[in-house]
C-alpha cells in the first residue's frame, strides 16, 4: 500500500507512519489509510504543492484528533535513530520512575548534603593537577603548594555555592569542567596514593636508618680514629678489631667503598681512603685513615692511580701522657697475683 | 481570536455536518469545511476526527480504488452519527445563544448562566 510512485507524497506518508510507530500496526494502518490519496489531491489543490510541513507535527495532530495517546516511545520503529531515541526515552522514563521513589529521594537528599565533601575533594583534584603542572610534590608543604591549595579550595567551594554562575556559558563551562575533573579523579587518586606510599616509605627508611653503618659514637658516625700511646705520641697504622675479631671499619661496607667523603666543622671536605697496606683496598680499620685531596679524584669520583694519600692530622693539638704507676715496664710481664677461685658458699 | 482553539471544540460536529448529505474521503471533507469558511482547519485534524468518529461507531467506511493512483477511503454517516450530530447541534446552538447574549453590547442587564444550565 505504501508503494506509491508519488515521491514526495510517499516520503511524507512514510515519515508520518514512522512518527506513529509506537501505536499498534493495525491502528497505524487505520489512521493513515488513504493518506497518500489525500496528500496527492492536496498537492494538486494547493499553491504550496508538495510541501506538507513537518511530518511529526502532522502525525501528532492526527493522533490528537483521533483521540489517541500522545507519542511515547517508538518500540516498533525501525532504523538506528528510532532505536537510540527509544532507548534514551526508556532510560529517562526509568530514571524518572526511580527518582520519584520516596526512599530514593531521601537517599538523594543525603547525597546532596554531602556536596561540601565533593567540593573539598574537587579542590584536591584541582590542586593535584595544578601542583603537578608546577612540578610540585603534592604532599610537601611549601609556600607555593599552600597558595595553590588555598586557591583551589576557594575556587571549588565558591563554584559549589553557586557563585560566579551568572552567565549561562559559565554554568556550561562548570559542568564541562566537572566532567573533566571526574575523569581525572582516578589519575589523581593513583598519584596521591603513590605519593603517600613514597612518603610512608621514606619515613620508614628514616626510622630503619637508625643503626648507621661504620663506627658510631653516641649516635654520631665516627669517620676517623686517632690513637696515641701512653706517652701521648700519635700512633699510625693501628689496626682495630672488635670483640669478635672483626675489623672495626670506619665505613659500613669496606670492600665496596673506595673513598669516604667527610666534612669538617668549617665546611671543608676531605676524602678518606683505606690503608694501602691491606691488599684489596679494604683496610678501613687501619687508623688514622689517610686522605686524598679533591683534585686527586677522577671524573668517576674515585682516587686516581697517581693519588698519594696524605696522613691525616688530628684536630687536637697535643695529648698528655698517662700517669704511669709502674716506672719500669718489664719486657715479659710476670703475673704477681695468681687468681685463685674462691668458692662461694 | 485564534480560531484554531475554537475549532478544536467543534471539530466533531463540523465533520459530521460535512458528510451529513454526502459521503466523502479525507481531503474531500477538508475541502468542504474550508469552502464553508473554516479556512484554518488542519488536514490531519480532520483525518484524525474521521478516524475517531468511525471508531466510536458514528461513521461507516469503505475503500474506493482509483486508476493508477492510491486508493481513497470514504466515510459516510450512519444512524448513530446522525443522532450524535443532532445532539451536538443542539448543544452548540444553546452555547452559541449563551455566548451571543453574553457578548451582545445592547443588552441592558445580561443574566449570566452556566453553560448547559436549563433556562
Amino acid at each position: 500500500m505504501t508503494t506509491s510512485t508519488l515521491g514526495p507524497v510517499a516520503g511524507f506518508a512514510d515519515a508520518v507512519r514512522h512518527a506513529l510507530a509506537d501505536l499498534p500496526p493495525d491502528e497505524v494502518d487505520e489512521l493513515t489509510d488513504g493518506l497518500e490519496a489525500d496528500l496527492a489531491e492536496r498537492a494538486d489543490d494547493a499553491d504550496a504543492g508538495a510541501d506538507f510541513g513537518d511530518p511529526v507535527a502532522y502525525a501528532d495532530e492526527l493522533r490528537a484528533a483521533a483521540g489517541l495517546r500522545p507519542r511515547t516511545r517508538a518500540r516498533t520503529a525501525s532504523g538506528l535513530d528510532a532505536t537510540v531515541t527509544g532507548a534514551w526515552r526508556d532510560l529517562v522514563d526509568g530514571w524518572r520512575g526511580v527518582a520519584s521513589n520516596r526512599q530514593v529521594r531521601r537517599l538523594g537528599a543525603f547525597f546532596v548534603s554531602l556536596r561540601p565533601l565533593w567540593w573539598v575533594f574537587r579542590a584536591w583534584v584541582i590542586y593535584s593537577i595544578v601542583a603537578a603542572l608546577f612540578g610540585q610534590p603534592t604532599l610537601r608543604l611549601s609556600p607555593l603548594t599552600f597558595l595553590i591549595g588555598l586557591g583551589a579550595l576557594v575556587v571549588s567551594v565558591q563554584w559549589g555555592r553557586g557563585r560566579w554562575q551568572a552567565r549561562a556559558w559559565v554554568r556550561y563551562a562548570v559542568i564541562g569542567f566537572n566532567v573533566l575533573l571526574v575523569l581525572c579523579v582516578p589519575i589523581v587518586l593513583i598519584a596521591t596514593s603513590s605519593a603517600v606510599n613514597s612518603e610512608v616509605a621514606n619515613a620508614a627508611n628514616a626510622e630503619q636508618a637508625g643503626p648507621i653503618g661504620g663506627i658510631v659514637d653516641n649516635g654520631k658516625p665516627v669517620s676517623n680514629i686517632f690513637a696515641y700511646d701512653a706517652n701521648g705520641n700519635p700512633l699510625s697504622g693501628v689496626q682495630l678489631f672488635d670483640q669478635d675479631g672483626k675489623p672495626l671499619s670506619a665505613v659500613s661496607s669496606p670492600s665496596a667503598t673506595r673513598v669516604s667523603e667527610v666534612g669538617d666543622d668549617l665546611g671543608r671536605t676531605s676524602y678518606l681512603v683505606p690503608s694501602l697496606s691491606v691488599p684489596g683496598r679494604i683496610g678501613w680499620n687501619v687508623y688514622p685513615l689517610d686522605h686524598v685531596s679533591a683534585r686527586d679524584l677522577g671524573d668517576n669520583g674515585l682516587p686516581t692511580s697517581h693519588a698519594v694519600p696524605v696522613a691525616t692530622r688530628p684536630r687536637a693539638a697535643s695529648i698528655p701522657g698517662l700517669a704511669q704507676p709502674a716506672p719500669t715496664p718489664t719486657a715479659t710481664p710476670t703475673p704477681t697475683v695468681t687468681p685463685t677461685p674462691t668458692p662461694r658458699r | 481570536m485564534d480560531t484554531t482553539q475554537l475549532l478544536k471544540g467543534v471539530l466533531d460536529v463540523a465533520v459530521l455536518a460535512a458528510i451529513r448529505d454526502e459521503d466523502g474521503y479525507g481531503y474531500d471533507v477538508v475541502r468542504r469545511l474550508r469552502a464553508a469558511g473554516l479556512e484554518d482547519i488542519g488536514d490531519a485534524s480532520v483525518y484524525g476526527t474521521l478516524r475517531r468518529l468511525y471508531s466510536a461507531g458514528a461513521l461507516t467506511s469503505y475503500v474506493v480504488p482509483s486508476d493508477g493512483g492510491p486508493h481513497r477511503k470514504y466515510y459516510g454517516i450512519n444512524a448513530q452519527g446522525r443522532a450524535m450530530l443532532e445532539e451536538q447541534r443542539e448543544s452548540w446552538s444553546e452555547f452559541a445563544t449563551t455566548m451571543n447574549d453574553l457578548l451582545e453590547p445592547s443588552s441592558s442587564a445580561p443574566q449570566l448562566r452556566k453553560i448547559g444550565e436549563k433556562r
